[in-house]
């Protein structure tokens, strides 16, 4: 660890505003229907992720009174066919859990792709106004 | 005063056994200071032999109960506490509500007692027909985030004589859904852990010296954004940051995190040790450089393994939203949550792994923080606040 002085002299708060704010910055896309659409897509996928996942152990549960032995005999039978039914949920855990990994790594690259269209865009705006610019200084010139 | 303290102590089971552990002494302290006496009662075997306060087993509350002046029932949102969540509704009193939602509770209850049709009418009754699917989907086997937004803490709530929380964020939320029962917000008290000297921890756990360590601690479930983790994890490392994940906690049933290293060819660069005692906890803190406490959605709850960790003077990163916005902007690193979340996670990581000078002061910011904010005194005062304020 280093000195309590050298600690005071860094301005942590100030330090970890600056990364939000270059993140928040790089993030940015002007057109609010591609932000919209971005939002969305970051919803969706975070559902699918949300319900990715089923219990290995499903609770099988009855109201008491009559239930009990509904409840008793499905236990019994989840019990005699757990050999069968925990290697069907964890495939599917596993098959849901790649789905889930594929989707967030799709959006993320969606906006990647994106932000790298926006920033083209507005580069070669720049650059056209620069051209025009040259080619209206350069025909005052010759006339 | 005679006060009753009911609380799970298996620090195995909760991680609230180890608040209780470190409060009750403190707090029966106080009370025999104001010619008062605490009465500790225990829902499970936990407690050692030895404790400095005597405990009673929770079975003997009703027959005492008439003796005590006020009783403290510590609450949370899993089956370690249905048997003190009965008590509570027996015998009325100062419910300290770890978080304000209590579905996963109320649903194991249910599970257990073979009551989940009236469990399901009550969740329609209070939040509509959305609310009876959530639930009807998780008692069948598939727990999803939304569950968060049905606390079914209302029944409790409107037994109890008081509320003691943690956070702001906590209270606000009690009051909205029991407007006029006194609640008092009493921090969380933490201990500052020392750490041990030496890079032990790392040896232990096999990880090397140069490697930029990164922990999470507690319970590792959906809701720790762990993927997300490791997603960054791995694109610090495809950076050239020889970055090594330190996973520390009982794995959930609901999350498959090998599956998940598994996808992100991650498995020599995160270490997962499972549940570990004190003398590990400590070691496997030294370990690292930096802390990450994601949470997202949330019950309310305040993190004391974030606290315990900023209190250790570890710098660390946290989600935003519920509590976590109390704590201040010069002490920890708050991560939205959102489509930027592990573009800044990165960020973040990256320049802290860069920079140990600002992960130095991160850490003694946070140390600081918990010191003046978190100190056992000061959760004693909540408690009694409650306790005068109930009688």
């Amino acid at each position: 660890m280093s000195d309590p002085a050298t600690r005071n002299a860094v301005d942590t708060a100030a330090a970890l505003n600056d990364i939000r704010e270059r993140v928040a910055e790089r993030a940015r896309i002007s057109d609010p229907a591609l932000a919209e659409a971005s939002r969305e897509a970051y919803e969706a996928v975070e559902a699918a992720a949300d319900v990715s996942v089923l219990s290995h152990v499903v609770p099988i549960t009855a109201d008491g009174g009559p239930w009990t032995l509904t409840r008793t005999v499905r236990r019994a039978l989840g019990w005699f066919l757990r050999w069968q039914l925990q290697p069907m949920v964890e495939r599917q855990n596993r098959f849901n859990g790649a789905a889930a990994r594929a989707l967030e790594r799709l959006r993320q690259r969606q906006d990647h792709l994106q932000r790298r269209h926006h920033e083209l865009e507005t580069r070669i705006a720049v650059l056209e106004a620069d051209a025009k610019a040259t080619r209206s200084a350069s025909g005052k010139e010759s006339m | 005063m005679i006060v009753g303290f009911v609380s799970p102590f298996d620090v195995s089971a909760t991680g609230i056994a180890t608040y209780s552990r470190e409060l009750a002494p403190a707090l029966a302290t106080a009370l025999r200071q104001r010619s008062g006496e605490l009465e500790v009662f225990a829902s499970d075997t936990g407690l050692a032999a030895g404790a400095s306060t005597p405990i009673r087993p929770l079975s003997d509350l009703q027959q005492r109960a008439s003796a005590l002046d006020a009783v403290l029932y510590q609450i949370g949102n899993s089956p370690a506490h249905a048997a003190i969540y009965e008590r509570a509704f027996e015998t009325p009193g100062i419910v300290v509500l770890h978080e304000y939602v209590l579905v996963h509770l109320r649903i194991w209850m249910a599970i257990a007692a073979g009551t989940h049709r009236a469990l399901l009418q009550e969740a329609a009754d209070l939040y509509g027909a959305e609310a009876k699917d959530a639930l009807t989907q998780a008692i069948g086997g598939q727990f999803s985030a939304a569950l968060l937004r049905y606390p079914l803490s209302e029944a409790l709530l409107a037994r109890s004589k008081g509320v003691i929380v943690h956070s702001a964020h906590a209270a606000k939320r009690v009051a909205d859904i029991r407007p006029g029962l006194p609640v008092t917000v009493a921090p969380m008290a933490i201990p500052l852990m020392t750490l041990p000297g030496g890079d032990d921890g790392r040896t232990r756990f096999g990880m090397s010296q140069d490697a930029f360590v990164i922990g999470a601690f507690g319970h590792i479930n959906p809701y720790k954004r762990i993927s997300k983790v490791l997603s960054t994890v791995a694109r610090l490392r495809d950076e050239g940051v020889n970055a090594h994940l330190l996973l520390v906690g009982s794995r959930s049933a609901n999350y498959a995190v090998t599956a998940d290293i598994e996808s992100y060819r991650l498995h020599p660069h995160v270490t997962v040790t499972g549940h570990v005692d004190d003398e590990r906890l400590r070691l496997c803190v030294a370990a690292c450089d930096v802390c990450v406490s994601l949470r997202h959605p949330t019950g309310g709850e305040t993190s004391a393994s974030a606290l315990r960790l900023m209190g250790a003077g570890r710098a660390v990163l946290v989600s935003t939203g519920g509590s976590f916005d109390e704590l201040p902007s010069n002490a920890v690193a708050r991560v939205d949550v959102g489509p930027q979340e592990e573009e800044l996670l990165f960020e973040y990581l990256r320049a802290l792994s860069a920079d140990r000078r600002l992960r130095d002061a991160l850490g003694a910011a946070a140390r600081a923080y918990v010191a003046e904010h978190h100190s056992l005194e000061r959760a004693v005062g909540g408690y009694l606040s409650a306790i005068d304020a109930s009688r």
